[in-house]
């Protein structure tokens, strides 16, 4: 319990976490061929919904899929060669720049499975697949530009949300065929990321160019109205990922800082910097050297994982008496990270197509107080929250608020 | 004859007691009276239980290994006692950990009673 009001935390002077996490690659396919170069793809990675599939971009829009066969989650632990361990590999037919599993969909045929694969693509399409058989179950046209992200509406709402360069964000309900129901335009530069809140079916985010950060308040599939903005980042803001209580958003941007906000309040709860100290305005708002590409949480929000242009990636644990963090060296740029469901695994995907596995073999359990604010937090609505906070005692309420 | 019986009863089914300094279980008393055993090492998980029972000083719960929750209803201390089983059970071990499911209803008393076991 240590964040005071904005707390800016700087990688550089953060304890180090006393296990270094040991590191697992899974090779780049094409590195052999010296003629190719990665350029204009984001190596995505990401974990089913229940850990068994995990899938990531090789390159040449082609997508590697690594699975058990089973429901068990996916074991890093044991040796695997690469591609000869990918159980399938998927070709996109052009650079894929975003991908997510989707969770089930009951009502359309196609996509009544557990490892249903939307993949976005360079020049605007969206595929989705079955990524155990490799089969086509839907395509997705509209966008006239890369598609930069994709997210699953939550409590089986059946609304997959796309983000692009194009400057919109389109929602397309997928229990329809994949029919596209909106088209949300408010953004004066390109998006680069969205992402919906884990509990408030109405709540997402979107992070694009311009320092813009919006949060869209989504009560109806065909209408909205003005998204609010998150005043605070300097220079383009490149990722979001929610915690899994939904009560705090993280944002990376290239101004070298990774902010988490509380989003009830709509202010700033720590900033984790990446450069120490931090950059003045100028070099803020340009080049640094620390450009931060991608955050995600972990399933028990405990960790984060940024990315950053210095070439290293770190987990932080945020709730341990000091903020302490986990850094690996990469040694290319990286452009994607991900949490795996069990908490055990990071997945950093770098830009030649490789990916980078942090394994954390002691997972530590989270404090009770922890797991009680966040099962409160998931339940309670934003409107709720300040009838609760006057039951409580100032102490408590401020932790449940994350400030404290 | 009796008294072999008794012998192998006690060799078998000794599981320990309450009573004593170094008992291996102690027993955490609800508001409403409902009293939990539970083993003493699962018990220390909880900072404040820790200093009550082998602080420094005489505090009556180190005499009699039971401590009185006033404020904790016996259905958060379930699942408080619940809480340090799993944490002991799944700290330094490789298997799948579980989610530690809190029923929404209980979660804002079980976050004070946290905040006070300091756990």
């Amino acid at each position: 319990m240590h964040f005071s009001d904005n707390a800016v935390i700087f990688a550089a002077k953060a304890q180090r976490s006393e296990e270094t996490p040991e590191v697992r690659d899974i090779a780049s396919v094409f590195a052999s061929n010296s003629l190719w170069k990665p350029v204009d793809e984001t190596t995505c990675c990401d974990f089913s919904l229940n850990g068994s599939v995990f899938a990531w971009s090789l390159g040449q829009g082609f997508v590697g899929i690594l699975t058990n066969g089973d429901d068990k989650h996916v074991d890093f632990e044991s040796p695997f060669h690469g591609l000869n361990s990918c159980t399938r590999v998927i070709d996109c037919g052009e650079n894929v720049t975003s991908l997510v599993f989707l969770p089930r969909i009951a009502g359309s045929k196609k996509c009544d499975h557990d490892a249903l694969l939307a993949t976005g693509l360079r020049r605007g399409p969206i595929k989705v697949w079955n990524a155990l058989t490799g089969d086509v179950c839907n395509i997705l046209f509209d966008h006239t530009s890369r598609v930069t992200s994709l997210t699953f509406a939550p409590k089986g709402l059946n609304l997959l949300v796309s983000s692009s360069h194009d400057k919109t964000l389109k929602v397309w309900d997928m229990a329809d065929n994949g029919n596209m129901c909106m088209t949300m335009r408010a953004h004066k530069q390109s998006i680069n990321a969205c992402a919906y809140s884990p509990t408030d079916s109405q709540m997402l985010a979107s992070v694009g160019g311009g320092r813009e950060v919006f949060l869209w308040n989504l009560t109806n599939k065909r209408r909205t109205g003005r998204p609010t903005q998150l005043l605070g980042h300097r220079n383009d803001v490149r990722s979001c990922a929610w915690s899994p209580d939904g009560a705090l958003l993280a944002t990376g941007s290239n101004d070298s800082s990774v902010i988490v906000w509380d989003v009830v309040s709509k202010t700033k709860v720590i900033t984790l910097g990446h450069m120490c100290p931090m950059p003045s305005s100028i070099y803020a708002g340009g080049a640094n050297g620390h450009w931060v590409s991608c955050v995600a949480f972990s399933r028990d929000g405990t960790k984060l994982v940024s990315t950053c242009e210095d070439d290293r990636a770190r987990i932080w644990h945020l709730y341990d008496n000091h903020i302490s963090v986990d850094e690996i060296p990469l040694s290319k740029v990286a452009t994607r990270c991900t949490f795996s469901p069990n908490g055990k695994y990071a997945a950093i995907g770098q830009a030649d197509g490789s990916v980078k596995i942090m394994c954390d073999s002691n997972v530590k359990i989270p404090s009770l107080a922890h797991l009680s604010r966040m099962a409160a937090r998931k339940d309670t609505k934003q409107d709720k929250l300040q009838t609760i906070g006057q039951t409580l005692p100032y102490l408590i309420n401020q932790y449940l608020r994350y400030r404290c | 004859m009796g008294d072999e019986r008794a012998e192998k009863m006690e060799d078998e089914d000794f599981y320990g007691g309450c009573e004593g300094s170094d008992s291996a279980y102690v027993k955490l008393i609800s508001s409403d009276g409902h009293e939990f055993v539970i083993k003493r090492e699962y018990a220390l998980t909880s900072g404040t239980i820790k200093s009550m029972l082998s602080g420094p000083g005489q505090f009556a719960e180190n005499e009699t290994n039971e401590v009185y929750f006033r404020e904790i209803p016996s259905h958060v201390l379930a699942k408080v006692c619940q809480y340090f089983i799993y944490k002991n059970r799944y700290t330094n071990s490789s298997a799948e950990i579980p989610e530690f499911e809190i029923t929404p209803e209980i979660a804002l008393e079980l976050l004070m009673a946290a905040n006070f076991l300091d756990c």
